[in-house]
Parts: structure tokens; C-alpha cells; sequence
């Protein structure tokens, strides 16, 4: 028995400016997975990505089409408003972002807005359940008011991961978190990850084929603005349907 | 001979030295690529040595002519009655006023008529040596330039570092005006606070700038406390801030935000021809339209409004300021990297909770430093309160009654004919000294603190 | 593992519908509240010019009384001699015989400026009258006629409260009547300097005493300004004394104009001894303060060229004088115009440092030449701004109106010459 999908594309499609960056893609996302989505750059995997929680309407010129189920309801319906799928489907940037405030200020911004709690002692448990579910609650805890861009690339990442915990989304995108850190930093995240998994279904965009093999479940490969393959990632890397996705695996193509 | 026709000889003769060392140059080779640089530059080392040392002779003249005609007539005075009445400094005032003056010529004294010819001698004296003695170094510059020009000579070189210093010079001019600023103000300033204590100055509450005319004039006390100016100068900015921040910041988000390029491209030009008006059509306009209207709306609800109102200046220097925060903080927003602001739309944030709570306080910095320098414009200002707010130095936080402000009191204590030497005129220059160091401070502040946010971001 | 969260706090976000109203209600607010500021703004700007051109458009017209001119052959034929002033007194007490008493007879003459004697000698000076006889010749009325004629006295008012007495209205109804009332093109506003009576007052002195102060200004603060600007630019070293030179334009150039007064005062006046309230002064001043506005402006217009074209200058062999020179300011010499237009725009527009040097006396010559005692065109302004008299409110107005025409057509040229120019790298 197939399991219903938590998300699931049908036919998605992004022009920027009548010029055409993603076709025909269509791929279903299970609760609880880790689906890594790869491929060489330029291919069309972060504009996907973006498309999921709705952050393609941000950018002048661009047009989706096709349909994207969360649950049980189009994403792109116009009944519904980004500002609800996005409180939903959180994200974690290339970059780390954090708010030019303290610590704590950056985990409370997300339930503050959303309302999420009633008094102050409640905004504390939630800080704390963020962070330490990030891993982060030991190195911090006695610094909570300093200014989050103080910390370490590796640390500030972290905070921008407990920042998006901190609201309860159903699934967390990720755009390349690691690319701009170092080794030591990045195995934490992935370590993260794993125990991530447990409530969040992920989807992640990674440039690295190593990283896709030890952290996701299911891998999807792009290419040229199609989705070319998806399945398990043991099959995609071992035996894969399509050549190119063998080319790309083997390195003839990236 | 006038100056326009000395400017005229002086400019034929140059070219006339620029035109003989380009002919000498070329002359003396057969081949013009034998020289080493083109023969134009040969031409400019001639000129230049012909007007240049002529032009350092003429400065020195300048300074020094005043002071030698000086003396002579120094001497000439002292043969004369004329001293007992009066100082020399005054008497030579007197004469070369008189000199100029064919109308009351007519009526003056035989002695006075005969130092007036002295003087007018001197002159013409002067002007007949200055242009022998300017042309006859010139003329040995180009004789010794003529000496030094050969083939191989690097004139190219020569010259560039002849003009290379001559912009050095030019860039130089700008620290000079601050010396001069600086000088000015500090000299005139100590004059002051010899007669009048830079306590009284500074913390006295009554401002009443009367000096006698002679020593034995009633009414000779002057009161010299200027913390009812600065009280006024504060009332009329807080009033102006007051109107121009919340406008200048609001318009700048949306302008940032939410508008469109377009629409953008033509609002923030137009909101900057606020600042492009001259502050005498803002004087006016608040002199003429904006204080009755507030008196008007006053005394309809029973309140006693004077005609100059603090508030009718203060309003309309708020609107004059409203760019300066509008402009620069549109550029401040604009500045908040994109980065910020996916972070928060990424978290189902609105757009206007996004600004508020996140793209405001990261601009918060800037737009600081963007407020300062409005303030700093503000207390600086000095059309629209000499036309709109008042002459009484009151100590009074109600906007509806007149004040008088720094600007305004450097204006009329200036304005109009007086003695260099009164603690009136000097009063004046310590009010500006006490300006420029606010303003200056102001100015810094808002730099560092710019500088300081524009280093976090880029 | 992550430990599952209290469930205390395992709320999830509120995306109730209710909630989403409130967020979007303010979301709105604040928008329109954006362009709410925006609108305030402009209607502050719109009110400014709308009240200034509602004050001063009445300016551009000055009523006129035609006069029937009684004169001699003698008088025509050597006019320089002539007593212009009976004759005028005598041509107008004849329209109106009845009046006999000294009184009445002032304020029959009060109707008119007390120029015309020297219009109609222009007139018939200009015109090459020949012969004697009666000749219609429309000459000024004074400006308490003109503002009645222009609507601004009220005639229900008490003869003791008007300017105009109620004989006055009378022989001015009387004149209406047969027509010799009109109001023609105020050429005099543009071709007289000032006046003490508003009807023969006009900006020409303002407009020539301006045109020769940023005649100085500019040949003062162009060369010097663009020659710092190369310099600091291109062969400055960047040490100490290149960031205190830096620090300093950008001071200077936030330093309030009274300021700048004052070193005028102090220094130009005083020290130097340059003559008060002439062109040469002033312009001295305008151009110290414009320095720095025309040194920022050159200093971008030079950052603006690209370094390809001075690397391809100096590769040739070209000393970095002439890459200067021959080239890279060439290229930015529209980026500098427009800085220098801009520049003296805003110093066409300056009053206070004039005050300061002097350029506030009532000057009643048209200025000759550069020493001459001059006063600029704001400063007349100003200066009419405190006049009593009514009619100079509207005259006020006007010149207000001819400064903002001139900045505005200057701003244009600087803004055309900008879009001409730019160019894309």
C-alpha cells in the first residue's frame, strides 16, 4: 500500500521573463522522508525547490504552472494565501540568515507572529526546544541576548534551523545549508538532519552527490530544467534507469 | 588703466610667450622628431615662466600695497590737526571713503581734501609701478626661459609637474576654507568672550544685545545670555522633526516597499524638489500664508497666537526637510540585503511584519544617521525663520509664541551698519562658532554611524 | 531522536481566519499609510507653488490711465527742456475742472504713480512728436489703483479704513466709464530695478546683479573644483592627507550657509578688502560654498569612466597627465556640467551669505560691472517680502515665480544633458 504523499507535484513549470527554467515535473514527497534533490548548477532544482513553499512569488517576472499538492489542497489555488503554506513548508537558505538581533529574538520572531504563545515563560520552553532540538542549546544557552550574527557559520545555520523549527512546519526545504561551511560544521548539520527526520519531512537541494548518499532516503536527479529520475537513493546511485543520470553520477557531466 | 585692459595685455603677452617658445623649439631642429617633447610644451615652459613669477609678485603686491600706502599716509596725518579728534585706523576709513564718495567731496574739509589727493596719488602711483615692475619680471622669466630651451630639453615634464601641483593647489583650497571657517570664527569669537564671559555666553537666560554708542549712554548694559536663542533654535527644530520624520520615513518605506519602479522613479525626484526651493520662498510662504492660517485656526478655538509663530516656522521647515529622510532612507531600506527579508517571508511572515519587525530595525542604524544630518540642516537654517519667526528672545516651550533662533540673531546683529569692534557684531560670530561645532558634530556622528551600518552590510 | 515538544507549547501556528483579518488589516493600514505620507508631501508642494502663482500671476499686469497730453509746439520742439511735470498736472486737472482745492487737487494726482511725468516725456521723446496738440497717452496708475482695480480694497469698507477716499472712487468710476482704465502687460517689473513705489519697482537690477554673481561663481568653482577632483582622483596617494581632504569636502559641504557668511565677513570683506555688496564679493562666497558640491560631483563623473580607457591611454605611452586630460575628463565632462549646472542652481537660489556680505541695500541702478553695489534676486525678494505696501506682495510673488522658473529650466537643462550623455560601459 503507497502511503499518501505529504507534497506532490504535478506538470510544475517556471518561466522567468517568457524564458523557460523548469518543465514537466512532477514527483511525489512522503511524510518522514529525506529526499535530496541533485544535479549539475543552473539545472533547475532551487527554482523547484522555491516553488514549494511559494517563494517564487516574491520575484518579478516569474510564472508557475502546474499544480502542488500540500496535503490535500493546491498550493498555488488562489484561495490560498503563501503566507499560510509558508508557515507550513519552512525553509533554510544557502546563506546563513540570521535577523540582525539576539538569539532568542531570531527563534521567538517566527511564534510571535504566528501566535503561538501565550506568555513569556512559554516563548523560553520554545526557544529552548528549538535550540536544543537543533543542537545548538549547549553553546548558547548562556548567551541567548547576544546578537545572532555573532556566531560561527556553522552555528548561525543552526540557529536559522532552529528558527524554522520553531514554528511547526511539516516540511523543511533546504537550499544547499552547507555550501558555504566548513567540513567539521557541515557533518553536525547532517548529523542534525538525521534526527530531523523523526518529525520534519525534508527535501533538500545539494550539490554534493556524497552528501545526497549519506543523509536522504530518496534522491531525484535534474537535469536542464527536467526531473530526470527519482527513487531510492541506493537504486539512483547503483543502478540507474536513464544515462544521464548515470553520466552525471560517474561525472561525465556537472 | 583698468583692470579688464591689464587682464587683456596680460593674457596677448602670455600667448605671445607660448607662440615664441613653439617657434624657438621647432626652429631649432630640422626634424620636429629631434625634440623631446611636442613643441606646444615647449610654448607653455615659456609661458609659464613668464606668469608665474609675475602672478607671486602681484599677490605679494596685493598684500603688501595696503600696508605701505598706509604708512605714508600715516605720515602725512601726523603733520596734520586732524589726529586729536579721532584714531588713524577711522581717519584712513574716513578718507578712503571719501575718496570714492564725489558727492560729499564737495562738503569736506581743505585738510581732509588734501589727504584724499595724497591718497588718490598713491593709488595711481601704485597701479603705474605694479604693472612696469609685473611686465619687467616677466619679461626676465621669458629671457631666462629662453636661455634654458633646447632640443633635448624635457619641457613635457616641466610643465606636467607645473600643473600637477597646480591641482594639488586646487585641491588644497578646501582645507583652507575650513582654516578660514575656523580662524575666523575662533578669533572673532575670543574678541567676544573678552568683553562678555563665556559663562554669561553660554548659560545666561537674558538676551538683550544693546551696546552703548558712547560710554555715558543710558541703557549700555547688554545682557548676553543666549539660552533663549538655543531654547528657540530647539523649539522650531523639534516642531520641524516632528512633521518631517514620521512623513520623510513613511514615504521612504513605501517608496522602498512597496512601490512599483515606476511609480518610484517619479515620486522620489519630485519629493526632492521639496529640498531644491530656496528657503527665502519657504520664508515667505510662512510669513504670508501658513502664520495667518494658524493664527486664524488659534484664535477661533480662543488660543492667544502671535504672528510669528514658532509653529508656523517649524511646520514649514519640516516640510522643507522632509526629502533629506525620505531620499536617504529610501537608500538605507534599499540597502537591507534581500537575504533579510526571504528569511522572514520563508517563516509566513506579511510584508508589513516583515518591515516592521525586521527590515526597519536592520535599517534602524542608517536611518538614525539620516535624521541627525536633517537635524543638523535644520538648526542651520536661516531664511525661513528670519522671515517667519521672530526677533524676542523668549524662553518658552509653547510653539504658539515667537522665538528667535541662532540664525536669526546672527543675521540682525550683522545686518545693517555697525562697528567691527562691538560685542554686537562679535556676539554674532561666537553665535556662528557655537553653530559650526554643533552642525560639525552633528555631521560626524551621522557619518560614523553610516559608515558603521554601511560596513555591516557590504 | 528529538525530543517531542512540551505539550504545553505544541500548539503549531495559529492560521486561524481570524487571525489572518487582523494581519492583513494591518498589513493594509500600513501600506496606505505609506502612501498617505507620500500624498501629504505632494499636496505640501502642490499647495506651495499654487499659492505662490495665486499670489503673483495679478503681478504681470499694471493698470493704466490714459491721459489726454495737452502740449506746445514749443515744448515738442525742445522736449529735453520742457516742464513735464506741469504739463502732465495741467492735462489732468483738465478732465476734471471741478476740482479747485489743494487737497483735492493732491489726491486726483495721488491716482497716479508719481513717475509719469518722465513716461509721457518718454513718450513723445520716443515716438518723435513734431507737432503740438492733445495726444492720448497711457501712463501708470498708482498702486493703490492698481490693487482696486485688481479686486484687493474693498469699497464697502469705511472711507477711514480704505487707502482710497471716496472722491477718489469717484473720479476713478468716472474714468472707468469712459474707458481710459485698463490693465496692460507689466513690462516695467522686468525692465526697471527697484523702487520704493511698487508700480515702477521691478527685477531687472535683481536679475543682471545675479547673472554676475554666478558669472564669478562659476569661473571660480568650475576650474577649481574640477582640478581638485582630477587630482584627488588620479594623483593623490591614498594616505593621511587624501582622507583629511575627504573628510573635509564632505563637511564643508553640509556646513550651514551662514556660516559661510561669516568667513565672507571676516575674511573677504574685512581682511582682504574687497568691495561690500558687489558681484565680485558675493560670487567669492557662492563659489567657496559650491566648491564642494562641484568636487563630489566631478570626483563620480571621473570614478564613472571606466579604468579600461585609461589603461589603453597609458599603454600607448601617454604620461597620466594627458590620460587626464586628453581623455578620461573628456568622458566625464558631462557628468561634470551637470554637477556645475546643479551647483549653481542651488547657489542662485542662496540668500543668507549675501546678506551677510552686504547685498541688501536698496540699489536703484541696474548694476554696471563686477564691483559695482549689486543685490540678487532672492535677496530682492526678501527684501519686498518686508515692504508694507500691498502691491509688493503680489510683485514678491511674481519674482518668486521668475526664480523658481529659472531653477526649474536650469535643473531641466542638467537632467537632458545627463540623460543625453549617459552612457552604458
Amino acid at each position: 500500500m503507497t502511503a499518501k504523499p505529504k507534497m506532490s507535484a504535478k506538470n510544475v513549470g517556471v518561466s522567468y521573463n517568457g524564458k523557460v527554467a523548469l518543465s514537466e515535473v512532477s514527483i511525489d514527497f512522503l511524510e518522514h522522508d529525506v529526499i535530496s534533490l541533485i544535479g549539475p548548477s543552473g539545472c533547475g532544482k532551487s527554482t523547484f525547490l522555491r516553488c514549494l513553499n511559494r517563494m517564487n512569488d516574491t520575484i518579478d517576472g516569474c510564472v508557475v504552472s502546474g499544480e502542488i499538492q500540500l496535503d490535500n489542497y493546491n498550493i498555488y489555488s488562489s484561495e490560498i494565501d503563501p503566507v499560510e503554506v509558508r508557515a507550513r513548508v519552512g525553509m533554510v537558505f544557502q546563506k546563513p540568515n540570521p535577523f540582525p538581533k539576539s538569539i532568542y529574538d531570531n527563534i521567538c520572531y517566527g511564534p510571535r507572529i504566528h501566535g503561538m504563545a501565550n506568555s513569556r515563560d512559554e516563548l523560553d520552553e520554545i526557544v529552548e526546544w528549538s535550540l536544543t532540538s537543533a543542537g545548538l542549546w549547549e553553546e548558547v544557552k548562556d548567551r541567548l541576548n547576544e546578537p545572532g550574527t555573532g556566531l560561527s557559520g556553522g552555528q548561525q545555520q543552526r540557529l536559522c534551523i532552529a528558527r524554522s523549527i520553531a514554528i511547526h512546519p511539516e516540511v523543511i526545504l533546504m537550499d544547499e545549508p552547507c555550501s558555504a561551511l566548513d567540513p567539521i560544521a557541515t557533518a553536525k548539520i547532517e548529523e542534525l538532519l538525521g534526527q530531523l527526520r523523526s518529525k520534519f519531512t525534508i527535501i533538500i537541494v545539494t550539490h554534493s552527490m556524497q552528501q545526497a548518499a549519506r543523509i536522504s532516503n530518496r534522491t531525484a536527479f535534474f537535469h536542464l530544467g527536467e526531473l530526470i529520475e527519482e527513487g531510492k537513493t541506493d537504486d539512483i546511485f547503483t543502478v540507474p534507469k536513464d544515462e544521464r543520470t548515470q553520466s552525471y553520477i560517474t561525472g561525465r557531466i556537472g | 588703466m583698468n583692470t579688464f585692459s591689464f587682464i587683456c595685455i596680460f593674457l596677448i603677452v602670455l600667448s605671445g610667450a607660448y607662440i615664441f617658445g613653439h617657434r624657438y623649439a621647432l626652429s631649432s631642429v630640422k626634424n620636429s622628431t629631434e625634440l623631446h617633447s611636442l613643441p606646444s610644451y615647449h610654448g607653455f615652459y615659456v609661458a609659464i615662466w613668464f606668469a608665474f613669477p609675475a602672478l607671486i609678485v602681484l599677490v605679494f603686491w596685493y598684500f603688501i600695497e595696503p600696508i605701505i600706502i598706509k604708512s605714508i599716509l600715516l605720515e602725512s596725518i601726523r603733520t596734520t590737526a586732524l589726529l586729536g579728534s579721532t584714531t588713524p585706523d577711522l581717519l584712513l576709513n574716513d578718507i578712503k571713503n571719501l575718496a570714492t564718495n564725489s558727492f560729499a567731496l564737495k562738503s569736506a574739509s581743505a585738510v581732509k581734501l588734501e589727504l584724499v589727493n595724497r591718497y588718490l596719488e598713491l593709488k595711481s602711483l601704485g597701479i603705474y609701478l605694479k604693472i612696469v615692475i609685473l611686465f619687467s619680471i616677466g619679461m626676465l622669466g621669458i629671457f631666462i626661459a629662453r636661455k634654458k630651451l633646447s632640443p633635448k630639453m624635457r619641457a613635457r615634464q616641466s610643465v606636467e609637474r607645473v600643473f600637477t601641483l597646480v591641482l594639488g593647489v586646487c585641491s588644497i583650497i578646501a582645507i583652507l576654507t575650513t582654516i578660514g571657517i575656523v580662524l575666523s570664527l575662533l578669533f572673532e569669537s575670543i574678541r567676544f568672550f573678552n568683553k562678555v564671559s563665556p559663562a554669561e555666553f553660554l548659560f545666561g537666560l537674558h538676551w538683550s544685545p544693546q551696546t552703548a554708542l558712547r560710554s555715558d549712554q543710558i541703557g549700555a548694559s547688554g545682557a548676553f545670555g543666549a539660552v533663549p536663542i538655543f531654547a528657540g533654535t530647539l523649539l522650531i527644530t523639534l516642531i520641524a522633526m516632528i512633521v518631517a520624520i514620521p512623513i520623510g520615513l513613511l514615504s521612504a518605506i513605501y517608496m522602498a516597499e512597496y512601490a512599483s519602479p515606476k511609480f518610484r522613479n517619479w515620486i522620489k525626484p519630485t519629493l526632492e524638489i521639496l529640498a531644491g526651493v530656496p528657503t527665502v520662498v519657504y520664508g515667505f510662504f510662512a510669513a504670508l500664508t501658513v502664520a495667518p492660517v494658524i493664527r486664524g485656526f488659534g484664535e477661533s478655538m480662543g488660543l492667544s497666537v502671535a504672528s510669528e509663530s514658532a509653529l508656523a516656522a517649524g511646520l514649514v521647515m519640516g516640510v522643507m526637510i522632509i526629502p533629506f529622510i525620505s531620499s536617504l532612507s529610501d537608500d538605507i531600506i534599499n540597502a537591507v540585503p534581500q537575504s533579510l527579508r526571504d528569511g522572514s517571508y520563508a517563516m509566513g511572515a506579511t510584508k508589513s511584519e516583515t518591515i516592521k519587525k525586521v527590515v526597519l530595525p536592520a535599517a534602524l542604524p542608517g536611518i538614525a544617521g539620516s535624521i541627525l544630518l536633517a537635524v543638523s540642516r535644520a538648526i542651520g537654517e536661516t531664511m525661513i525663520v528670519v522671515m517667519a519667526a521672530g526677533l524676542a528672545a523668549k524662553l518658552t516651550a509653547n510653539p504658539l509664541e515667537a522665538v528667535t533662533t541662532v540664525t536669526v540673531q546672527i543675521v540682525t546683529l550683522l545686518v545693517g551698519d555697525q562697528e567691527f569692534d562691538s560685542p554686537k557684531t562679535l556676539a554674532a560670530f561666537a553665535l556662528g562658532l557655537v553653530l559650526f561645532v554643533v552642525t560639525l558634530i552633528l555631521n560626524i556622528v551621522a557619518l560614523i554611524i553610516v559608515r558603521k551600518y554601511r560596513e555591516k552590510y557590504d | 531522536m528529538i525530543n517531542p515538544m512540551p505539550k504545553s507549547i505544541d500548539r503549531g501556528p495559529n492560521l486561524s481566519a481570524e487571525r489572518f483579518v487582523k494581519r492583513y488589516r494591518s498589513e493594509k493600514c500600513f501600506k496606505y499609510l505609506g502612501l498617505f505620507a507620500i500624498g501629504i508631501a505632494l499636496s505640501m508642494l502642490i499647495v506651495l507653488t499654487s499659492s505662490i502663482i495665486f499670489k503673483g500671476h495679478s503681478a504681470f499686469w499694471q493698470t493704466h490711465i490714459a491721459i489726454d497730453v495737452q502740449i506746445t509746439s514749443e515744448d515738442v520742439a525742445s522736449i529735453s527742456n520742457a516742464n513735464f511735470r506741469g504739463i502732465t498736472r495741467t492735462s489732468i486737472r483738465s478732465e476734471f475742472p471741478e476740482v479747485k482745492s489743494r487737497r483735492d487737487k493732491k489726491q486726483l494726482y495721488k491716482l497716479f504713480s508719481n513717475g509719469i511725468s518722465f513716461e509721457i516725456k518718454e513718450y513723445f521723446f520716443k515716438n518723435k512728436i513734431q507737432s503740438g496738440g492733445i495726444y492720448r497717452v497711457w501712463v501708470k496708475a498708482s498702486a493703490d489703483i492698481d490693487m482696486l482695480r485688481k479686486g484687493f480694497i474693498n469699497r464697502d469698507l469705511e472711507e477711514t479704513n480704505r487707502r482710497i477716499s471716496d472722491k477718489q472712487l469717484k473720479w476713478y468710476d468716472q474714468l472707468d466709464q469712459e474707458g481710459r482704465i485698463e490693465k496692460k502687460f507689466n513690462v516695467t517689473f522686468f525692465t526697471a530695478a527697484d523702487s520704493r513705489e511698487p508700480e515702477q519697482a521691478g527685477i531687472l537690477g535683481a536679475l543682471v546683479g545675479s547673472i554676475l554673481t554666478l558669472f564669478i561663481t562659476l569661473i571660480l568653482s568650475f576650474p577649481i573644483g574640477v582640478g581638485a577632483a582630477i587630482y584627488l582622483e588620479e594623483f593623490a596617494k591614498k594616505n593621511y592627507w587624501s582622507d583629511l581632504i575627504e573628510v573635509n569636502i564632505n563637511n564643508l559641504a553640509a556646513v550651514p550657509s551662514i556660516v559661510f557668511g561669516l568667513l565672507g565677513l571676516a575674511v573677504l570683506l574685512n581682511w582682504f578688502g574687497m568691495p561690500r555688496s558687489a558681484p565680485i564679493a558675493g560670487g567669492a562666497v557662492l563659489a567657496l560654498m559650491t566648491l564642494p558640491t562641484i568636487i563630489i560631483s566631478s570626483r563620480s563623473a571621473l570614478k564613472a569612466v571606466p579604468p579600461s580607457i585609461r589603461e589603453a591611454a597609458l599603454g600607448m605611452g601617454a604620461s597620466r597627465l594627458q590620460t587626464m586630460l586628453h581623455h578620461v575628463v573628456p568622458l566625464a565632462m558631462p557628468g561634470m556640467l551637470t554637477g556645475a549646472i546643479i551647483g549653481m542652481a542651488q547657489a542662485l537660489g542662496e540668500t543668507a551669505p549675501l546678506l551677510m556680505m552686504g547685498m541688501v541695500a536698496f540699489i536703484v541702478d541696474v548694476p554696471g560691472n563686477l564691483t559695482d553695489a549689486a543685490t540678487v534676486l532672492p535677496v530682492q525678494i526678501f527684501l519686498w517680502a518686508d515692504a508694507p505696501e500691498r502691491a509688493f506682495v503680489e510683485r514678491t510673488s511674481a519674482a518668486i515665480m521668475v526664480l523658481l522658473l529659472f531653477l526649474v529650466t536650469m535643473n531641466l537643462v542638467a537632467i537632458l544633458l545627463r540623460k543625453h550623455f549617459e552612457r552604458r560601459w
